[in-house]
C-alpha cells in the first residue's frame, strides 16, 4: 500500500487509541503506520506524537496520512512525556502505546482488547514480540533483583509451550502496550523522570501492580519489533544506566529476593523462577488420559493468579485434550524425557495432581524433583480411598477441584476481584 | 476545564468513584443518587490522588512547559492556565505543586487543605470528613451489604500463606507428624483484618 493513499478509518467510539511516538526514522515510522492500517481489526484511532524529529518525520507523515491526529512537539520531550501527551488526547477506552519500529501481525489488537475487557484485574496487556526472523523477542519481561530485565522466551520458537499461554507479568515493553485508559490515569501515566526513555515501562507495570492492576501477557497477539528505532546502541546504554538506579530505588522492596538473571553460568531455571515469581500457587498436572485437562482449566479459571502447567504423559492424552483448555494454562506436548523436564523445574510446584496411569511411572523423578509438592492422585486406583503414602487421594475431578485448598492453594478469586 | 466550578464538578465525580471503588471494588450506577455537594467532596481529594501520582503529573506538566519550574501561586481551575486536553489529575497536580493557593471560596479552601497547601483569602473550613465517610458507607451498604466483610483488594505481594501451609505440611509428613488443621489460618486472618483496618483509615 502506498502511503500517499493511506487513510485511517474514523470512528466515534474507538476501542483503542493508538499513540505512535516518532523520533526520526521516517521510513520506519511510515512502514509502522502502514502495518497498523493493514493489520488492525478493532475500531481504533491513531495519534502520532512527533518529538521534533531531525528528519521532520512527523511533519512529512502529516502531509501523507489522513484520519490520524498529529501532535508535533517543538522539542524532544522524551518517550514518556510524549506518550503521556498522546494519551491525553485519547478517546478510546484503552490506550495503545506504540513505538514507530513495529510490524503488527494481522489481528494483533483484538486479543489485547479482549484480555483487558474480559479481566477486571488487567490494567495493561502486552503482546508476544517477535524478531524479524519470527523467533520470540519478548513474552513479557522478567526482572532480577538488580532491576535488569530480560524479555522472557528470548529466541524461542513462537510456538514454544513456555510462551504460548496467557499470564500476568511484571511488565511489558512499551513498544506495543495496550493500557486500560482508566488505569493509566490512576497511576498518572508514564513518569517523565525517565527523560528520553527506558524503564518508564517497568515503572508503569510496577505502579499498576501497586494500584492492584495486573499486566497480562497475551500470546495470541503478535507484533514484530524491529527494535531501537529512536536510539543508537550508545545512547541506549546511557539511558539504561541512568534510569536503572531511579527504578531500583523506587521499587527495590518489590525486587528483593529475586535471582540475578543471565549472569554466567547461565541458568534457565532462574528465568523460570522469576517468570513465576508472582504466581505463588503453582500446580503441575500430569495426565495419561486427557481427562485432567478440564481440571487444569477449572483451577486456572478459579485461581487466575496461579500457574497451572498441564503435561500429557501419553499421545492419547494429547489428542483427547486437544480442544479442552484455558488460555492461561501452560500446555506441553508429550515430553520424551519427562524426568529431565521435571529436574529442570526442581522445587517449582506446590502441588502435583496426576492419575494412576502416570503415578507409577514418574513417582521416582517426581519425588526427587518436587519433594516439596503435595501430590494428589485421581483415578480408579484412588477411588477406594487408599493411595500410596504421602499422597492425597482424590476420587474424581470435582473432588480434586474441591481439594485445591488442601493442596496448598489459597482462597479462590471471586469474579471481578481486584 | 474553565474555572473552579467545572474543576469542582470533575473532582466530585473522581472522588465519588474513588470512594466507592475502595469500598465495593467497582463503581455502581449513580443515577438518581443525591450526592453531597461537589465543593464538600473535594475535601477527600487527597484519597483519590496519591502524592506519588501528583508528583508524576507535575513532572509531566513541567516537561510540557505548562507549569513553572519553581512553585507558583495557583488559583485552582484558572491559573496557571492549562490547555484543554489537561486532565483533572493535572489540575490537581497544579494545586499540589503550589507555593500558595489563592482562594475564591470555601471549596477551594477545602481542596487546599486536603492537599496540604497553604491558602490565602478564605476562612478555615471544616475538615471533618465523618459525614462524607458515613454517606459513602451507607451508599455501599445499599448496593452490597457484604462489602465490609470482604478483604481489601490485594496490593503488593500477597502473603504466601498457602505456600507456608504446603511447606509445613510437607515437613510434618516428613517427620511422620499428623496434621490437626491448618497452622497459618489464624495469622492470615489477623493480617487480613489489620490490612482491612489500615485500608479504611488510610485508603
Amino acid at each position: 500500500m502506498a502511503l500517499s493513499g493511506l487513510v485511517f478509518p474514523t470512528c466515534d467510539e474507538p476501542a483503542a487509541s493508538l499513540v505512535v511516538v516518532v523520533y526520526g526514522q521516517y521510513r520506519m515510522a511510515r512502514r509502522t503506520l502502514e502495518a497498523i492500517a493493514e493489520s488492525t481489526d478493532e475500531p481504533y484511532e491513531v495519534i502520532v506524537v512527533d518529538n521534533a524529529s531531525p528528519d521532520a518525520a512527523g511533519a512529512r507523515l502529516r502531509e501523507e496520512v489522513q484520519g490520524a491526529r498529529f501532535l508535533l512537539n517543538p522539542r524532544n520531550l522524551g518517550f514518556p512525556a510524549a506518550a503521556d501527551l498522546g494519551a491525553l488526547h485519547a478517546r478510546g477506552r484503552h490506550v495503545g502505546i506504540l513505538n514507530a519500529d513495529l510490524e503488527p501481525r494481522p489481528g494483533w489488537l483484538s486479543p489485547l482488547v479482549r484480555a483487558l475487557d474480559d479481566d477486571p484485574r488487567a490494567g495493561a496487556a502486552t503482546p508476544m514480540y517477535l524478531e524479524p526472523d519470527a523467533r520470540v523477542q519478548e513474552a513479557g519481561v522478567v526482572l532480577g533483583e538488580d532491576g535488569i530485565g530480560y524479555g522472557y522466551g528470548d529466541r524461542l520458537a513462537a510456538d514454544a509451550p513456555e510462551v504460548c499461554f496467557r499470564r500476568y507479568v511484571d511488565y511489558g515493553s512499551a513498544a506495543a502496550l495496550l493500557v486500560r485508559r482508566e488505569a493509566f490515569g490512576v497511576v498518572g501515566g508514564f513518569d517523565p523522570v525517565y527523560g528520553l526513555g527506558y524503564y518508564e515501562d517497568a515503572d508503569l507495570g510496577f505502579s499498576l501492580r501497586a494500584a492492584a492492576y495486573e499486566t497480562v501477557y497475551e500470546p495470541a497477539s503478535k507484533v514484530v519489533h524491529l527494535g531501537h528505532g529512536a536510539f543508537d546502541q550508545a545512547s541506549r546504554v546511557r539511558q539504561l544506566q541512568a534510569n536503572r538506579p531511579v527504578f531500583v530505588q523506587r521499587f527495590g522492596p518489590q525486587l528483593q529476593g529475586r535471582p540475578l538473571l543471565r549472569r554466567p553460568p547461565f541458568d534457565p531455571h532462574k528465568d523460570l523462577v522469576v517468570r513465576d515469581w508472582w504466581a505463588p500457587d503453582r500446580l503441575l498436572v500430569l495426565d495419561a488420559t486427557g481427562a485432567l485437562a478440564t481440571f487444569a482449566a477449572d483451577v486456572q479459571a478459579a485461581w487466575p493468579c496461579a500457574r497451572v502447567t498441564w503435561v500429557p504423559t501419553s499421545p492419547r492424552a494429547a489428542v483427547v485434550a486437544a480442544a479442552a483448555g484455558h488460555p492461561g494454562v501452560e500446555r506441553f506436548g508429550v515430553l520424551a524425557e519427562l524426568g529431565d523436564w521435571l529436574e529442570g523445574r526442581r522445587f517449582h510446584y506446590g502441588a502435583v495432581v496426576t492419575d494412576d496411569g502416570t503415578a507409577g511411572r514418574v513417582s521416582g523423578p517426581l519425588r526427587r524433583s518436587q519433594p516439596q509438592a503435595i501430590v494428589g492422585l485421581v483415578g480408579a486406583a484412588a477411588s477406594d480411598g487408599v493411595g500410596p503414602a504421602g499422597v492425597v487421594v482424590l476420587p474424581d475431578r470435582p473432588a480434586a477441584r474441591a481439594a485445591m485448598p488442601a493442596l496448598g492453594f489459597g482462597p479462590a478469586a471471586r469474579p471481578g476481584d481486584r | 476545564m474553565t474555572g473552579w466550578d467545572e474543576l469542582a464538578r470533575s473532582l466530585g465525580r473522581r472522588v465519588t468513584a474513588s470512594e466507592l471503588a475502595t469500598r465495593l471494588g467497582h463503581v455502581p450506577s449513580l443515577d438518581g443518587v443525591g450526592l453531597p455537594d461537589a465543593s464538600a467532596l473535594v475535601l477527600l481529594t487527597r484519597r483519590a490522588f496519591p502524592p506519588s501520582v501528583l508528583e508524576r503529573r507535575l513532572r509531566f506538566l513541567r516537561a510540557m512547559g505548562w507549569y513553572p519550574p519553581t512553585a507558583p501561586m495557583v488559583t485552582p481551575g484558572v491559573d496557571p492556565a492549562l490547555p484543554d486536553e489537561a486532565s483533572v489529575a493535572d489540575w490537581v497536580a497544579a494545586v499540589h505543586g503550589a507555593a500558595t493557593v489563592v482562594s475564591s471560596g470555601p471549596g477551594v479552601g477545602a481542596l487546599a487543605w486536603s492537599l496540604g497547601r497553604p491558602v490565602e483569602g478564605v476562612e478555615p473550613v471544616s475538615t471533618d470528613t465523618r459525614e462524607l465517610d458515613a454517606f459513602f458507607d451507607r451508599f455501599a451498604d445499599s448496593v452490597d451489604p457484604a462489602w465490609r466483610e470482604r478483604p481489601a483488594p490485594t496490593v503488593g505481594i500477597p502473603p504466601p500463606w498457602s505456600r507456608l501451609e504446603a511447606v509445613t505440611m510437607g515437613a510434618d509428613r516428613w517427620f511422620g507428624r499428623g496434621r490437626v488443621g491448618p497452622l497459618w489460618s489464624g495469622l492470615a486472618d489477623l493480617v487480613a483484618a489489620a490490612g482491612d483496618q489500615k485500608r479504611r483509615r488510610w485508603p
